[in-house]
């Protein structure tokens, strides 16, 4: 049986925005990580109106901690379209793990909005790959229409 | 056509945080707008790293946090410059470690006033530097859920502090957690306030700040501080 929530339903997008991002910290912090996306996701459950304001907080800050995590993350962006989701980024590796220049390019180029950037990838000779800093020159600096 | 104009936003990398050491930059690049940098040392020795270190690769770079020469390897320990040396001239504010500033001393001395150094609360060795001139201390990783006596440090420091004459000493940076209140441990809330008191007396300014922690993702750049030296160039600007 579906719930009906009458307080909700007659409260403008503007509230119901408000209630989302005071819910959720509006910058990184790896403790908070966790719960900011969990608590974004039950925002998706409310409602079609909540899912519609919460669902792009989802991919505002994104935490990446794997080669194969970063493809889903593209593969999410790709499916959006858009280019001005991602604002934060934190991007950890363990020593095996082997980024690409390509899948790295990839993100910067899905980076439109993309304002802050936290890499934390260990090197260990013969196991791990060193990450090509280049590709954070690749994110625009030209001015784009933005969705709010 | 104002109306349009504000619904375009500038999409620039501001901040930037690096940690750990694997990475390399094959060929010199620009980031014209990045304005916040936390980079540990094992990174800025990182092949091709140093070339990022420039003005001319960061030109709008004024806060800058430097951290973690403890974990740098023998081939690199001990540093005999400040890797980030030149960007110091157009820097606001920079957090370095006290183990850093006495390895090289004389990059900072200049620059006291805008230099934030962090000192390890379990290392009284490192009040030493504090004969040197420091002018704006933080302790990190000190907060309510500390053993009482990591809280020594301030004993310790007010000892240290309380024999110069003239004080040199003109802030100290703490976890906002550290703020006396109801809920804060009575031991700790002693120790605090007894440091709060000396601070009154010296002229020394007692800093509660938002102090990230427990993940190598979180910048060292303190915003507080950051944001007074700002407050205080724009002052001495307009005077």
């Amino acid at each position: 049986m579906r719930t009906t929530l009458p307080l909700f339903s007659s409260l403008p997008n503007e509230l119901l925005r408000l209630i989302v991002e005071l819910a959720i910290p509006s910058t990184f912090h790896s403790t908070a990580y966790k719960d900011r996306q969990s608590n974004l996701c039950s925002f998706c459950l409310v409602s079609r109106r909540f899912r519609d304001i919460a669902q792009p907080h989802l991919l505002q800050i994104v935490r990446i901690r794997s080669p194969e995590q970063l493809d889903k993350v593209l593969e999410r962006l790709d499916l959006t379209g858009r280019k001005d989701l991602v604002r934060q980024v934190a991007l950890r590796a363990l020593p095996t793990a082997r980024y690409d220049g390509q899948q790295l390019e990839r993100l910067a180029r899905h980076g439109g909005n993309i304002r802050s950037i936290a890499l934390d990838v260990p090197y260990f000779e013969g196991y791990s790959k060193r990450v090509d800093l280049s590709f954070l020159q690749l994110l625009p600096s030209a001015s784009f229409l933005s969705s709010r | 056509m104002a109306d349009l104009l504000s619904t375009f936003a500038k999409a620039e990398l501001t901040d930037l945080v690096i940690s750990n050491n694997g990475y390399n930059l094959p060929s010199p690049i620009v980031l014209p707008a990045l304005k916040s940098l936390s980079i540990e040392y094992e990174a800025m020795m990182s092949p091709g790293i140093p070339s990022l270190l420039t003005p001319t690769a960061l030109p709008l770079v004024r806060s800058l946090g430097a951290v973690g020469v403890a974990l740098l390897e023998d081939d690199h320990y001990p540093p005999e410059r400040f890797p980030a040396a030149a960007l110091l001239p157009q820097l606001h504010s920079l957090v370095v470690e006290a183990e850093l500033v006495e390895l090289v001393l004389d990059d900072f001395r200049p620059r006291w006033d805008r230099t934030l150094v962090e000192s390890n609360p379990a290392d009284f060795d490192e009040f030493a530097i504090l004969s040197k001139g420091v002018q704006h201390i933080r302790f990190r990783n000190l907060t309510h859920y500390a053993d009482v006596e990591a809280f020594d440090a301030f004993t310790k420091l007010i000892e240290v502090v309380g024999t110069q004459d003239p004080v040199r000493l003109r802030s100290i940076y703490l976890d906002q957690t550290l703020k006396p209140h109801r809920y804060l441990s009575p031991e700790i809330k002693v120790k605090v306030e007894e440091l709060l008191k000396f601070g009154v007396e010296k002229g020394i300014e007692v800093v509660f700040e938002e102090q990230t922690c427990c993940g190598n993702t979180e910048s060292h750049v303190s915003h507080e501080f950051h944001s007074r030296r700002e407050e205080e160039i724009e002052e001495a600007g307009a005077k």
